[in-house]
């Protein structure tokens, strides 16, 4: 590996440092390397978007191949244009109604789409792999030592206390309110477990910059 | 000062536990991680279920079946991301399996074409063939509105994606020839650290019945356990820790199981500090208790 | 009219996507395919609106000499240095440019790929290393040959390098070997496997060859690498940009998390109650299984399966159902009208 290619690593190491130093205190130099890649980032998005979504999917298709006639052309593209230049009307004050128009055909489109299948994914799928997809199987042996159709059973169960806990259209009293305290202690099992998760997963990111530094430093001292 | 000295001789060794500048906390964390790591100590994985199934179902494809791997991150989540996006790949392409990757996270492209680039280069060096661009593999790019490009590739992918990454039109691609949707697709192996997995199984697998994993961070990585369950996915990678068993079952150790190690450690300052928190708090509260008996 | 008609688009664009799902029709699936492609292309539109935004605010900063201006001047300046970078100007081949830069490490790659096959690879009958047959080997040098013709051709008709700029270079040579490698090549068709004194010659000519391939290679550091300032996604600096500030930047960032998450469970992570006893048990559970202890580790491996697959598993299902019915209600709202706050103020 080149010079160029350790300054330009060594670059990183810098920006790494330099966040990392917030820790300490907020700084100057952290300050200086947020505000890069705010704009960096901005930049970034702005070339990928042209260059890999609008020009292909919209310049492209009806400056270069289009033919300009009504069954061969690509004529219908400048209905989207029109509508996603009418979006930009939403900075002027007098003109801003005019991007509802945009606006609502995008709402309507991702709203309606969505639900048949948030419906079907969410809830009747969900619904199938708790009743439906179990097979009660007494004989096999499952977690811990204990029959699989066990578990079946007590996951019908955990999940209807859940469901119950988060019904609050009826005080939690008598026997509600203990069906919907067995559902809290499931949840609270559910979170921890996520916190157990999570915290695996924080302690990566910081593992990873460890490591990238780490690298780096063995290279400058391997090229020495 | 007398008083101040005063004030903390009276303060229990509760309060003083409390009252600790957590620069202490950070600090400690940060020497513990950057030992362990110079250490190089490693621990040996288990491989779950769930993760094996991943495995199994790239091995069983055939040569020239078509994989589609959603590198769906940004460089925020690409410590736990990258190791697997890695492995997937380097399986699929070593055993000449034709992928086809894309992206749905604005910061995504460039981590993707760095992975396909690393993976190519790294096949040609240990498995004797180089994977030709367009004939073994082709990258798709990025498209914003992750929900509807996903449900127009079920159509056709040449909707949300006309061209690939670097310009080229699909229909010039020899692999792309093929491929019209999901139905010439053997599955999908989605790496996110978003809400695009939601995408994915709602859209891909709920419409277009195409067969959907996940590779998820560690944060969101247990909300998924429901859609496994029902066989809405048909694997789950978690956090480092499915990166490392990935690694594991590929035989092809990377930074996943160095970190492993490492999370060890890290793991064992965190518990440490939680037990003392835990125990300054009761200390702290018989303390009280005991003042307001006395009182 | 200004809120009707958008109430009348969202209303029927709604229930048509809605109907689209549960009837196949081939004009359902057509329009369906246009809907789709045409929101994407608007949604490009409106991400441009949060661009302009950052541009707007940071402006504004500077103009009215706020106390952050220096660092809004920061921003701005990394924005447009991107967009430089990444830009393509018309009539500027920059994948040629790119390629050019390429070369030279394609070529020096061939030439040391083909000097060590030929010393450590060899098909001897007591090579310890790997065995190659010798139509492999065969192979292999003509794809190399191939390879460096094809970036040499790169070379002679780039518009980067004058005429004057390869003359100092010794571009002849490494086409000579080329011819050679081809030579030698041939000659492995008509040696025997179990030949190894032949084998052993055909190698040495190998690595000579490649030898002089690689001082030839020497004389292309002549010719400065091609890095231009712009020019699109596969762009030097564009790259360098992405993989050197915006990946390290923004990976540490969220990096300090692990710090702040260490600090919260030290100082708010209590077992104040059963409640958050259980909350605590399960994370300790869940964290346990990455500790090297034996017959603790295996024991909370299983009880984290157990705890990820049942407990976790319903509660999590409970949620998931949960927001499904909310999204499906918060959708249906909009499309009928009852949910107006995407529309603004008047």
């Amino acid at each position: 590996m080149g010079l160029t290619e350790i300054l330009w690593q060594g670059l990183g190491v810098f920006f790494t440092l330099a966040v990392l130093s917030f820790l300490y205190k907020d700084n100057p130099f952290y300050k200086f390397a947020e505000h890069v890649v705010v704009g960096v980032s901005a930049g970034y998005f702005v070339i990928i978007l042209y260059y890999t979504s609008l020009r292909p999917s919209l310049f492209d298709k009806l400056f270069l191949e289009n033919t300009w006639t009504p069954t061969t052309g690509h004529l219908h593209y400048l209905i989207p244009l029109v509508l996603g230049i009418l979006m930009w009307t939403r900075f002027s004050k007098k003109w801003s109604w005019v991007s509802r128009y945009s606006i609502a055909l995008y709402i309507g489109i991702a709203t309606g789409v969505s639900i048949p299948l948030e419906m079907k994914n969410r809830v009747i799928e969900q619904v199938r792999g708790t009743v439906l997809l179990t097979d009660f199987a007494w004989s096999k042996t499952g977690m811990l030592g204990l029959p699989a159709g066990l578990w079946d059973v007590v996951l019908i169960i955990l999940v209807v206390c859940a469901l119950i806990y988060f019904y609050f259209s009826k005080e939690h009293k008598g026997w509600f309110g203990g069906v919907a305290k067995v559902g809290i202690y499931t949840l609270m099992i559910g979170f921890g477990a996520s916190f157990g998760l999570t915290v695996m997963a924080r302690l990566s990111l910081f593992i990873d910059r460890v490591q990238f530094v780490n690298n780096w430093v063995s290279l400058v001292i391997s090229k020495l | 000062m007398e008083q101040g000295r005063a004030q903390s001789k009276n303060k229990t060794f509760s309060e003083m536990l409390m009252s600790m500048d957590r620069r202490w906390v950070f600090l400690v964390l940060g020497i513990v991680t950057v030992g362990a790591l110079l250490s190089k100590f490693t621990i040996k994985q288990s491989v779950t279920p769930e993760v094996r199934d991943i495995y199994n179902f790239v091995e069983n494809l055939k040569p020239s079946d078509n994989l589609l791997v959603a590198i769906d991150y940004d460089p925020n989540a690409k410590a736990e991301l990258h190791p697997m996006a890695y492995a997937i790949l380097e399986q699929a392409m070593a055993r000449k399996i034709h992928v086809i990757t894309l992206t749905l996270s604005q910061n995504g492209a460039g981590l993707a074409d760095q992975a396909v680039r690393d993976v190519v280069d790294s096949v040609a060096t240990y498995d004797g063939f180089r994977p030709e661009y367009g004939k073994d593999y082709v990258f798709l790019g990025y498209r914003p509105y992750y929900a509807l490009v996903i449900l127009g590739m079920g159509q056709n992918f040449r909707i949300p994606f006309p061209k690939d990454y670097f310009g080229n039109v699909l229909d010039s691609l020899p692999m792309m020839k093929r491929v019209q949707n999901y139905d010439q697709i053997a599955g999908v192996i989605d790496i996110t650290g978003s809400n695009v997995a939601d995408a994915w199984i709602a859209n891909a697998n709920g419409r277009y019945g195409v067969k959907v994993a996940l590779g998820l961070t560690g944060v969101s990585g247990a909300d998924y356990y429901p859609y496994f369950q029902s066989r809405q996915i048909f694997g789950l990678m978690v956090g480092m820790k499915g990166a490392a068993e990935y690694e594991t079952l590929t035989h092809n150790p990377g930074p996943a199981m160095e970190a492993m190690g490492v999370q060890t450690f890290a793991h064992i300052v965190i518990i440490l500090f939680i037990l003392i928190g835990n125990v300054g708090y009761f200390l702290d509260r018989r303390a009280q208790n005991k003042r307001a008996r006395q009182l | 009219m200004r809120r009707q008609i958008p109430l009348l688009l969202v209303f029927v664009s709604g229930v048509f996507m809605v109907i689209q799902y549960f009837v196949p029709s081939a004009f359902a699936e057509r329009a369906y395919e246009f809907l789709i492609d045409w929101t994407i292309i608007i949604g490009i539109f409106a991400l441009a609106l949060g661009i302009w935004s950052l541009v707007r605010v940071s402006y504004n900063k500077i103009r009215t000499g706020h106390p952050d201006a220096m660092y809004s001047a920061i921003t701005l300046a990394g924005l447009g240095l991107m967009i430089f970078f990444g830009f393509e100007f018309p009539g500027v081949s920059y994948k040629e440019a790119m390629r050019v830069t390429q070369a030279k490490d394609y070529i020096q790659s061939e030439f040391s790929g083909a000097r060590d096959a030929a010393a450590r690879r060899v098909f001897l009958p007591e090579s310890e290393t790997l065995s190659l047959r010798p139509d492999s080997i065969k192979t292999i040098l003509t794809m190399a040959a191939d390879s460096v013709a094809h970036w040499v051709d790169i070379f002679k008709t780039s518009h980067w390098f004058s005429g004057a700029d390869l003359e100092g270079t010794n571009l002849a040579a490494i086409m000579t070997t080329t011819e050679q490698f081809k030579s030698i090549s041939s000659q492995y068709t008509s040696v025997s496997p179990s030949d190894s004194m032949a084998l052993a010659g055909l190698a040495g000519r190998v690595s000579e060859v490649s030898q002089q391939g690689i001082a030839a290679v020497d004389s292309l550091k002549n010719l400065s690498d091609v890095y231009p300032l712009t020019g699109g996604l596969e762009n030097y600096w564009f790259i360098h940009f992405f993989d050197d500030v915006m990946i390290p930047i923004q990976a540490t960032m969220f990096s300090l998390l692990a710090f702040f998450i260490a600090s919260a469970a030290y100082r708010a992570f209590r077992a104040r109650s059963l409640l958050s006893t259980v909350l605590l048990l399960a994370a300790f559970i869940v964290m346990a299984r990455l500790l090297p202890m034996g017959p603790v580790t295996i024991g909370a491996n299983k009880l984290t399966q157990w705890i990820l697959l049942v407990p976790n598993l319903a509660a999590k299902r409970a949620i998931v159902i949960g927001v499904g019915l909310g999204i499906v209600a918060t959708s249906l709202k909009v499309v009928l009208g009852i949910e107006r706050s995407y529309m603004g103020r008047d």
